[in-house]
């Protein structure tokens, strides 16, 4: 797999050597498109390797179950993103009814709740000890489990539900974005044509819509497929948690990245799925006129249902955990102490390494692109992008065993030169992980970046350059002031993300590193959920940033309003 | 034309140039040189490789063959593998949209391109080209907050503030509305002239190329199809296209006989075309004057009889400086003819009132029909 990295690199400085000017910006996006897209080449590449004794036996026991799992999964939390986001997404989109404004962002919110929080959450609120099966046994005098049935929330169905109430807002707000976009036209027209409300939604509104709803059921399912926290807990066994019992448990690195590279062929579906649906996103136009939405005012009762059906995702995906959470921290007191301020400290700078580099990254890529737009280029940026499809656990393994080979290398080299035996250098550092949240965060930095350049016309640069500007000050001088809420936008999303990521930190983090996200983790294994409250507490408050962001830039992206008026005043 | 024999070396020289957007070929085979000081103008319908053209000069497209020459240093040559950026250039550049940079302020982008100066004189100078504008006041207002004439003059000062050995401009006026177009395309003119700043003004409007150019350069699909003062390009257009570019045209077919070709108004000399060809003949509508029949002057106030060609008028429209009369001309052949006359003034003969037409020679033009265009 290092082989082909490196013919890849040799036929690039090649390639740049034979351009006359500015060549350096393009081999060095090429450069950069190379090294983050190894550890998915090393990962896929092991579909071809010869299988081992046990992985063998890894199919005999385990695969079967992994594979029906996750496809259980995948299914259920696919219908369940699908009802809550397309449902709320028309409402607050075509109707009015009592706080309506609030829920076209307030539906957002839940986003900023991992999934392995609501799931340790809602088991400490829901099992045997919680406090609802506590109060329903004393209120009918029931003394154990076998006197009542309550649903078991470390189940199947359990992940299901979590997962569902996190990860709608992505069906959310691509299927309400595409609903704003459509043409009211079309659906007076439907109207006209003699079909109520309701046939025009399913028979126009939806089928214009199903691309994007599609595009935003593919990104839920990739985020269902990267989880662990949720499913570990819940004993749930599918890909993510058997690439860690084998790489952790069985210390079999070669199995784990087999498993790793099945559970790449699930999302390379979802990436396929999610670019056919976008493809097909750009005939969705049908017509130019835009008018503010004619909203259906609803009857009484019906309003009430649309309020209840708003703000019951809300109060069961972000208030209630959100509280729960709060609550716990009073109770257990400490729940700010020096381990507390070490283990944020550790996120901050994880975070905040990873924010600025992938920034830089996504700059030099998307301008080298831009000063060449070469078909190469696009294609070494897509190819970096693929990260954000592919799982946490899999990034890990796929960065892992390049750098132990490395270390390998190296030592074996300065062993035999020196006599010195170097150990390893890379594996389990630090920079090994920022590594990894590159690989898998990198695209959002690169499209939030990519967005904001082209908003920058082509005759800025070409006034830059003709006033005596070369490409590098150009960039300094015009595209990064212009683009400096872009480039915020950009880092603090990656920020968030790698507070929340659990997975790949689990795997690669040196030994005794800690962050919130895997303090809270460890605490819930512990079977300590309160102790996990304040660490948990801070992600939540953290991931609402983004939500804020998001909301904004929805706020915004109504065609015919205020468009012009917000083109003028970003200055581009 | 004079500047062009007087100036000695020429300001810049295009050799050969070709130019494809696969699959489409943007310039072929174009040579072209500028004069010093003087203002040239590409006119040509959109997508005919005129801005194409602007910006090979500026250096924002790379070389693909052919030639480019500043100031008598090369600085784009395919064969030589020479292709300076445009950093280096020393070419002003003023974009359609005016690419205004909106987190500057309106003296901040037009000292943006005096980085060599230190920062007094960066500031006079900066100061000096907006006042050479008009627009001092405004130096430190930001570019959202001006009208599109003041945008378009701060661009201005913003390319002319390095005193760029040559000033292109890509369809400057296009994003003005018609009434202001006028006032500020006589400013541009004024500002140019003054700066003896040799020019290239790319535009697809003829009156436009007419009102700012010393010479004019007519593109069509990638060729330069003539290149000449504005009079030259008007009175002795070098082919159909040419003719038509530059104002409505009446057409006729006819067929050459013995070196000329017959019209309702008499044969006419056919040119360089040869006996048998088919030709076509384009009449500018002011080249079909109309006058009264009989002696008398007549009630719509055009006076002198002649032995015209008989016309009946369809419609008369007052356009302003001059009115169009709608006419139907016999053809000699039992049929009618529909063609427009364009006659200074008021002239506005009633509808069916029977004119006769007489011909002017000198803005008649005959084209063999073989023409691509």
């Amino acid at each position: 797999m290092a082989d082909g990295a490196l013919t890849v690199d040799g036929s690039i400085g090649a390639w740049a050597r034979r351009r006359l000017s500015g060549a350096g910006w393009t081999a060095l996006a090429l450069l950069v498109a190379a090294v983050v897209s190894v550890p998915v080449l090393v990962v896929a590449g092991h579909v071809f390797v010869p299988a081992t004794e046990i992985w063998g036996h890894l199919v005999e026991t385990v695969l079967p179950r992994y594979v029906r799992n996750t496809v259980y999964l995948a299914g259920g939390v696919g219908t369940g993103v699908l009802l809550i986001g397309v449902g709320t997404a028309w409402l607050v989109t075509m109707c009015r009814f009592p706080g309506q404004r609030f829920f076209e962002w307030g539906l957002l919110i839940p986003f900023a709740v991992p999934a392995y929080v609501v799931a340790y959450t809602y088991t400490g609120v829901l099992d045997f000890a919680g406090p609802v099966q506590s109060g329903l046994r004393a209120v009918f005098g029931w003394q154990s489990r076998a006197d009542y049935w309550f649903p078991e929330i470390r189940s199947l169905g359990g992940a299901i539900a979590m997962m569902s109430l996190v990860l709608y807002p992505y069906v959310y707000l691509l299927a309400r974005a595409a609903f704003i976009e459509q043409s009211v036209c079309t659906l007076e027209v439907s109207r006209t044509l003699g079909r109520g409300p309701w046939r025009s939604f399913f028979s126009v509104a939806l089928p214009l819509a199903r691309p994007s709803i599609l595009a935003g059921l593919a990104l839920a399912l990739m985020e269902t497929l990267n989880d662990f926290g949720t499913v570990q807990f819940f004993a749930v066994d599918t890909f993510t948690t058997g690439i860690f019992r084998t790489w952790l448990g069985l210390g079999e690195p070669a199995a784990a990245a087999q498993l790793a590279a099945i559970l790449m062929i699930f999302v390379l579906v979802l990436i396929a799925l999610e670019r056919s649906a976008r493809g097909g996103a750009g005939f969705q136009h049908a017509t130019q006129v835009y008018r503010p939405l004619p909203r259906y005012a609803l009857s009484r009762g019906r309003a009430m249902i649309a309020f209840l059906a708003c703000f019951l995702p809300i109060l069961l995906g972000f208030a209630l955990p959100a509280l729960v959470l709060a609550q716990w921290a009073v109770e257990t007191r400490e729940w700010i102490d020096r381990s507390f301020f070490r283990l944020a400290w550790n996120s901050f700078l994880l975070a905040t390494t990873t924010g600025v580099l992938a920034v830089a990254l996504a700059v030099l890529l998307a301008y080298g692109q831009r000063l060449r737009p070469s078909r190469i280029g696009s294609a070494a940026a897509r190819v970096a992008s693929m990260g954000y499809a592919v799982p946490g656990a899999v990034i890990a393994v796929g960065v892992l065993l390049p750098f132990a080979w490395l270390d390998n290398q190296l030592d074996a080299w300065m062993r035999a030169h020196w006599g010195v035996s170097t150990g390893l250098l890379l594996s389990g550092t630090i920079a090994a992980l920022v590594f990894a949240y590159l690989v898998r965060f990198f695209a959002i930095s690169f499209n939030t970046v990519e967005v904001g350049l082209a908003r920058v016309t082509p005759s800025m640069d070409g006034a830059a350059r003709t006033l005596g500007l070369g490409p590098a000050k150009t960039l300094r001088r015009v595209h990064l002031p212009m683009i400096r809420a872009s480039l915020l936008t950009a880092g603090m999303l990656v920020f968030v993300d790698v507070m929340k990521e659990l997975p790949a930190t689990l795997i690669i983090r040196p030994f005794n590193f800690d962050t919130l996200a895997t303090r809270v983790y460890e605490f819930a294994v512990d079977e300590q959920l309160q102790e996990a409250s304040s660490a948990a507490l801070a992600i939540v408050l953290v991931g609402i940033f983004p939500v804020i962001v998001l909301s904004r830039a929805i706020a915004g992206a109504r065609p015919g309003t205020q468009a012009t008026g917000r083109r003028a005043s970003d200055g581009g | 034309m004079a500047a062009e024999a007087g100036a000695g070396e020429p300001a810049a020289v295009l050799e050969r140039v070709r130019h494809a957007f696969p699959p489409v070929a943007a310039l072929d085979d174009v040579s072209l040189s500028i004069a010093g000081g003087e203002i040239l103008c590409l006119v040509g319908p959109s997508g005919c490789g005129k801005t194409t053209l602007l910006r090979l000069l500026a250096g924002l497209e790379h070389i693909q063959a052919g030639r480019i020459i500043l100031g008598g240093r090369p600085v784009a040559d395919r064969a030589a593998g020479i292709d300076v950026p445009p950093d280096e250039r020393g070419v002003g550049l003023v974009f359609q949209d005016y690419a205004l940079f909106p987190h500057l302020t309106v003296l901040q982008n037009v000292a943006f391109g005096l980085e060599a100066l230190d920062a007094k004189a960066r500031r006079e100078r900066a100061l000096a080209a907006l006042d050479q504008v008009g627009m001092a006041e405004k130096a430190e207002v930001y570019p959202h907050m001006l009208s599109g004439g003041q945008q378009q003059r701060v661009a201005l000062a913003r390319a002319l503030a390095p005193q760029p050995r040559l000033l292109l401009l890509d369809e400057p006026f296009a994003g003005l509305d018609a009434r202001l177009r006028d006032q500020v395309r006589d400013d541009t003119y004024h500002i140019l002239k003054n700066s003896h700043t040799t020019c290239v003004v790319v535009t697809h409007d003829s009156e436009e190329a007419m009102f700012m150019a010393d010479r004019i350069a007519v593109m069509n699909a990638g060729r330069l199809e003539q290149v000449g003062a504005p009079v030259e390009i008007y009175g002795k257009p070098i082919s159909a296209f040419v003719a038509r570019f530059f104002s409505d045209v009446n057409r006729l077919a006819g067929v050459v006989e013995t070196g000329s070709v017959r019209t309702p108004f008499g044969r006419i000399p056919a040119g360089r075309a040869a006996d048998g060809q088919a030709v076509e003949i384009l009449i500018r509508p002011e080249a079909l004057k109309i006058a009264p029949l009989g002696t008398r002057m007549a009630s719509w106030g055009v006076p002198a009889p002649s032995g015209g060609t008989r016309a009946r008028v369809i419609a008369t429209r007052m356009l302003g400086r001059s009115s169009l009369i709608h006419l139907d001309v016999a053809n000699g052949a039992g049929t009618e003819m529909h063609m427009h006359s364009r006659m200074p003034g008021q002239v506005l003969p009633p509808e069916g009132e029977l004119v006769s037409v007489d011909l002017d020679f000198g803005q008649t033009f005959v084209f063999p029909v073989s023409d691509p265009k």
